[in-house]
């Protein structure tokens, strides 16, 4: 029997029994269909909640003294041949407060603090873009900004990182005398305008609200002019700050750094029993739901076909043998399993669109969770819907075709 | 090698529960071409055991078969399968159609599996059939839209799609009027005419005027008759 006859024969019994056809096709989709959408909101939850808590700039960041009185550039260098760090940079140039004179070309009296970032350091971003390694003057703002401002502390008064993106900042810094043994004078006024392109979730980063990111050699080039010709307060001996590249290589580093008799703060720790929870109940809970699934599309696979002894009898009884019979049912099962994996992937992403754009565009936080129709969910769909009816038909026609025809006549 | 189908000391017992029924004793019988047969009994008597058994629709439990000479009592079930499609056209009593084909759909159904018939030949082939049984107005019909009669002819002319050397009917006018009855016979008749070997199980005594034998089945044991 020719390939094309098998199709056209399980065509015909498809197209013949259109009500149980559309019905199976129904029962497998609704399967897929929730299969698909938990396993998409699960991974993609879990895997927010990974990239929240490993790629956490707070979890990776490290600060790091010596003991003895070295230079910051030799800490650096000491400090950046270490396993897993990708960045370090002078405490100094790390992090500071600027104030802040315009916002959005208004005049404005606030203040914020920047930390350094670049491309593969800024927190996950919820709303616009990260910076590229050497993009200067840009900075990324916590989804609630607030700028403390100087003159009238109203702390109701915070801003929406979103709306900000694409307007301006403008930050004024000085330069200094310096003078033995007093404070220092202020020189020169700079100002420097930044542009927002990005927002992060200051809560999910144990971040305040007045906290930025801008480009390492932003903070390098006002520190620079703010400490030139500073030569009285130890700068040259400042600790360093490190970024390790994921949370849980900091317990590493930490002891590869203290080995090297350095003291080391670690800003916060991440929970990797969290971690380990988190991921163990995305995968239980999918499980749970591909047996289901599993079940279902065994159980409807199955009921097709016993529906059809009695044909069976009759085909057997005109001399079509085992393989025949089996082989046409079961490409009837894999167009059904086609069939309904299609349907079930527009409507999943039909679903996930909505929900995606409609529901969780609304909120920032579920925003972040980027809910996504993922390959790997789409593929254990379609593995599900191609695999499971094919072998659930084959065992159960092969124990039918067992039967003989007098036998399967008699049971109708 | 002669064309011929040939039970010797053929026996088939039911398992059942608690208890064993031999429905065929040590039946011998041998099945020429050309020649219509006739087995009569009673109800219960093993008339459709005897006739399954020929049609290699189930396995004896003792005894042997022969069909053109090789010994098949033994073989595999897909060279059964394959006996069937091409030496075997089995008529039922409930004509066993599908009831989702129409007419020319079933009968071109056994073709399919026969190599021998190329895929552009197979309705022309049934549309003849058909023709042949007086049914070249029913092609596209339903099952369900057809007489009892109707129905019986397809399953005939479904029986004769691979024109295969042995028809097998049991009781195939069982559920036929006289007319569509005597119709049916007369049918079957003709196809020994073409050489073909015709077995008919039946309890009407009208068949009898068209027998070449006939045989008389007594629980369980074959007796030839007049
Ligand atoms: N599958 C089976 N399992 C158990 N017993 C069976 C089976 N098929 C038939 N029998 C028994 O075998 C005996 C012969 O049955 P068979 O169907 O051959 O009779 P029959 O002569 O065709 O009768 P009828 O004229 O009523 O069709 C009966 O006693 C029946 O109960
Ligand atoms: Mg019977």
């Amino acid at each position: 029997m020719k390939i094309n006859d098998y199709i056209y024969l399980a065509s015909v019994n498809l197209k013949r029994r259109r009500k149980s056809f559309v019905v199976n096709v129904i029962l497998i989709s609704i399967s897929l269909f929730i299969l698909i959408c938990c396993l998409s909101f699960s991974n993609s939850l879990s895997k927010a909640m990974n990239r929240a808590l490993i790629n956490n700039i707070s979890y990776r960041s490290i600060s790091a003294m010596s003991n003895k009185s070295i230079k910051t550039e030799e800490l650096v260098d000491m400090v950046g041949s270490v396993e897993h760090v990708i960045k370090v940079v002078p405490q100094m140039k790390y992090e500071t407060a600027l104030e802040v004179s315009a916002l959005d070309n208004e005049n404005f009296s606030g203040n914020i603090t920047v930390y350094g970032g670049n491309e593969e350091i800024y927190p996950n971003i919820i709303a616009g873009r990260s910076f590229y390694d050497d993009e200067k003057n840009v900075c990324i703002v916590p989804k609630e900004f607030y700028l403390f401002d100087m003159n009238k502390y109203d702390k109701e008064k915070s801003i929406d990182g979103e709306s900000l993106i694409g307007k301006s900042i403008e930050i004024t810094y000085y330069s200094y005398e310096y003078i033995e043994n007093s404070a220092p004078i202020k020189k020169d006024k700079y100002t420097k305008t930044l542009k927002v392109i990005g927002v992060y979730d200051q809560d999910e980063n144990m971040m305040n609200v007045n906290e930025c990111y801008i480009n390492f050699s932003d903070i390098s080039d006002i520190m620079d002019i703010r400490l030139e010709g500073n030569n009285y307060s130890g700068i040259d001996t400042q600790g360093v700050t490190a970024i390790v590249d994921s949370s849980l290589n900091v317990n590493q580093v930490v002891e590869t750094l203290e080995s090297m008799d350095l003291r080391v703060i670690v800003r916060s720790v991440v929970n990797e029993k969290l971690i380990k929870i988190i991921n163990l109940t995305s995968i239980f809970v999918s499980s749970v739901i591909m047996i289901i699934a599993f079940i279902n599309i065994t159980i409807s696979s199955i009921k097709s076909i016993e529906e059809r002894r009695y044909e069976i009898g009759m085909l057997k009884a005109i001399g079509y043998n085992r393989k025949n019979i089996i082989g046409i049912l079961v490409i009837e099962n894999i167009i059904i399993g086609i069939a309904a994996f299609i349907i079930t992937i527009i409507i999943s992403l039909i679903a996930i669109l909505l929900v995606r754009e409609k529901i969780f565009s609304n909120n920032i936080s579920l925003k972040s969770i980027g809910l996504d129709l993922n390959l790997n969910t789409s593929m254990v769909s379609l593995i599900i819907a191609l695999v499971v009816p094919v072998l659930s038909g084959i065992i159960c026609s092969g124990k039918i075709t067992k039967k003989n025809s007098i036998t399967l006549n008699k049971e109708r | 090698m002669e064309k011929k189908l040939v039970l010797t000391n053929g026996t088939k017992k039911y398992k059942l529960k608690n208890e064993t029924i031999t429905a065929m004793d040590n039946v011998n019988l041998e099945i020429d071409m050309g020649k219509l047969y006739v087995i009569m009994g009673h109800s219960g008597s093993g008339k459709s055991t005897l006739i399954q058994m020929l049609g290699l629709l189930d396995s004896l439990t003792s005894g042997k078969l022969y069909i053109n000479g090789d010994e098949i009592s033994n073989i595999s079930e897909d060279k059964k399968a394959e006996l069937r499609k091409k030496e075997i056209g089995f008529v039922f009593q409930s004509f066993y159609l599908n009831p989702k084909l129409t007419a020319l759909e079933n009968v071109m159904l056994p073709m399919y599996i026969n190599e021998k018939i190329k895929s552009s030949d197979r309705r022309e082939i049934a549309e003849k059939l058909l023709e042949k049984l007086g049914l070249e107005n029913r092609k596209t019909h339903y099952p369900k839209e057809l007489s009892g009669g109707e129905q019986q002819r397809i399953a005939i002319a479904r029986a004769l799609a691979n024109n295969p050397n042995y028809i097998l009917a049991d009781e195939p006018t069982g559920n036929l009027d006289s007319e569509n009855e005597k119709n049916v016979y007369r049918i079957l008749k003709e196809l020994t005419k073409e050489g073909k070997a015709v077995v008919i199980v039946s309890h009407n005594e009208n068949i009898k005027q068209y027998a070449d034998e006939i045989f008389y089945m007594e629980a369980g044991k074959l007796r030839k008759g007049l």
